[in-house]
């Protein structure tokens, strides 16, 4: 049973990256044709790095990551602190539930015709207001725990004669940093993949790496079984990236999931 | 008194802005789809409800995300189980990060590269694509609902169970499946309600057969320019989102209290 679920389980991981793998190998492959092998070549790196529109993208959609990340961070760790010593659930709290479970696409929709109404300028302000929309949800799920669990060594530092200054800088934020941090890498990370929020809320000429992904996916003579070789070179790129983040965002949630359970069985 | 008056002042930029840009959107949605209709109050939603090119997509559409989301959660429920309860502990976090990394990789470029490997076994744009697609998408969410589900059925019940005289199977299906199924059930509303509005696996993978209520709306609103229909299509959605977490929240409460 054991090993049979071991098993499983690995079969179940290889299926999973199996087409990731097969997109990284084909943007080093010569052939640009997937499923023959014709040697190694760097020619779709290079390409990629002379086309000015995918460049133009990535900066695009760094910035609108940092931005959003940042105020979302901002945000979440200004309401955090307000409410993180009630023990019972907040307004706060049961505000940031709903845009965790809304699908995306009807958050974009009723934030286009509500945009339109308002005439606002659709372009990367609209786009990173749409982002911030659902990530200062996830910053505050994120963050709020993690100052609540501050407070303990607060009123201790403070009981021993520590100016209330130096219980900012040495407890709460070192306490919050593995939450603010977290909130961060998350944030940057639904930023950065986010298509349907940016479909809806972006305006002409401003192009971020997912759309730019999808418009080129599905313009007809560019398809992915013949010369599609370049967008390979973007999406190994662009997967790196992201998988590089994600595996420490989850290590960093992790090891603090720990480290809260440690602490929890010093306190019983 | 003062001070923590003061204190919860700081909870006013991430309130406004959700009130702002998330809130106030909704509400707007709902409120303009109420008069959009050239018919009168209403209008739109009947025209949403009543013909077969609006209300068959959507139906066809929660069939498709009905049996993503059985299938996804059937296919991780086994290995969520083995990374909660039968690896030895040091593995079961590395299990979980291999498995649910993939989520992290933007969907557009997982499906493209799906595209890709289902075009080396000659399987092209189609439901079966689509399928796949919506399958592939969703399985680390469910591995993720499965590891929630799991982690609180802790393997000594098994093993009493098991100690007891019960057969595998029986400890399965008498003490592991009543604990992790309210829990299985909600993730898989979540991954129905994901699936429903996809847009880029029927897009990508669907060819002529992707439609989905998410590729409606976009239609809709984005080409078609019948923002009243697109907008008591989303009013609707909501409704349902809303009814659907409450309902699978509340059994699990329930199954909670119980306990």
């Amino acid at each position: 049973m054991r090993r049979l679920l071991a098993i499983y389980t690995i079969i179940l991981a290889m299926l999973l990256y199996a087409p990731i793998l097969v997109m990284a190998i084909q943007s080093f492959n010569k052939s640009p044709y997937i499923g023959s092998w014709e040697g190694f070549t760097l020619t779709w790196y290079k390409v990629l790095a002379s086309d000015e529109e995918a460049v133009q993208a990535l900066l695009n959609s760094l910035y609108v990551a940092a931005a959003s990340s940042g105020l979302s961070v901002g945000m979440a760790l200004l309401a955090g602190m307000a409410v993180r010593r009630r023990r019972s659930l907040t307004l706060v709290d049961l505000l940031t539930y709903p845009p965790l479970v809304l699908p995306e696409i009807v958050e974009a929709v009723s934030l286009l015709l509500f945009l339109a109404a308002l005439g606002a300028p659709f372009g990367a302000l609209t786009v990173i207001i749409g982002h911030t929309a659902f990530n200062v949800a996830y910053a505050y799920i994120v963050v709020a725990p993690s100052l609540k669990e501050a407070t303990r060594y607060e009123e201790a530092a403070r009981t021993l004669g520590a100016s209330p200054l130096r219980v900012a800088a040495t407890i709460t934020l070192r306490l919050a940093a593995p939450g603010l941090v977290s909130a961060a890498m998350l944030t940057l990370l639904l930023s950065f993949t986010d298509f349907i929020k940016t479909l809806f809320t972006t305006g002409p000429g401003f192009e971020t790496l997912p759309l730019l992904l999808w418009n080129r996916a599905r313009r007809p003579g560019l398809r992915l079984e013949s010369s599609h070789s370049a967008l390979a070179a973007l999406a190994t790129v662009m997967t790196l990236a992201t998988l590089l983040v994600a595996a420490a965002y989850t290590m960093v949630a992790i090891r603090r999931g720990a480290s809260l359970e440690r602490g929890n069985t010093i306190q019983r | 008194m003062t001070g923590s008056l003061a204190a919860l002042l700081l909870a006013t930029p991430m309130i406004l802005f959700l009130l702002a840009f998330f809130y106030a959107p909704l509400a707007y949605a709902v409120a303009y789809s109420v008069e959009a209709g050239g018919g009168g109050l209403l209008s739109a939603y009947i025209e949403v409800l009543t013909r077969p090119e609006y209300y068959g997509v959507v139906a066809a559409s929660a069939v498709n995300a009905l049996i993503a989301a059985g299938i996804s959660t059937l296919l991780a429920a086994p290995a969520a189980y083995y990374a909660t309860n039968m690896a030895s502990p040091r593995m079961r976090p590395l299990i979980l990060v291999v498995l649910v990394a993939p989520f992290w990789v933007d969907v557009l470029l997982r499906s493209l590269s799906l595209k890709a490997i289902l075009y080396l076994v000659d399987v092209r744009e189609g439901y079966l694509a689509m399928m796949l697609g919506l399958v592939y998408e969703y399985l680390p969410i469910a591995v993720i609902t499965g590891y929630v589900a799991f982690s609180g059925a802790p393997q000594r019940l098994v093993e009493a169970a098991r100690t007891l005289g019960a057969t595998p199977l029986q400890a399965l299906i008498s003490v592991l499946l009543p604990i992790a199924a309210p829990w299985l059930a909600a993730g898989a509303v979540i991954i129905f309600l994901m699936a429903l509005t996809d847009y880029v696996v029927p897009g990508l993978l669907g060819g002529t057969q992707g439609f989905t209520v998410g590729t409606l709306l976009y239609y809709l609103i984005l080409s078609g320019d019948r923002w009243d229909l697109g907008s008591a299509l989303t009013s609707l959605l909501t409704i349902a989102t809303v009814a659907g977490t409450a309902v699978a929240f509340k059994r699990i409460y329930e199954v909670a209290a119980r306990a």
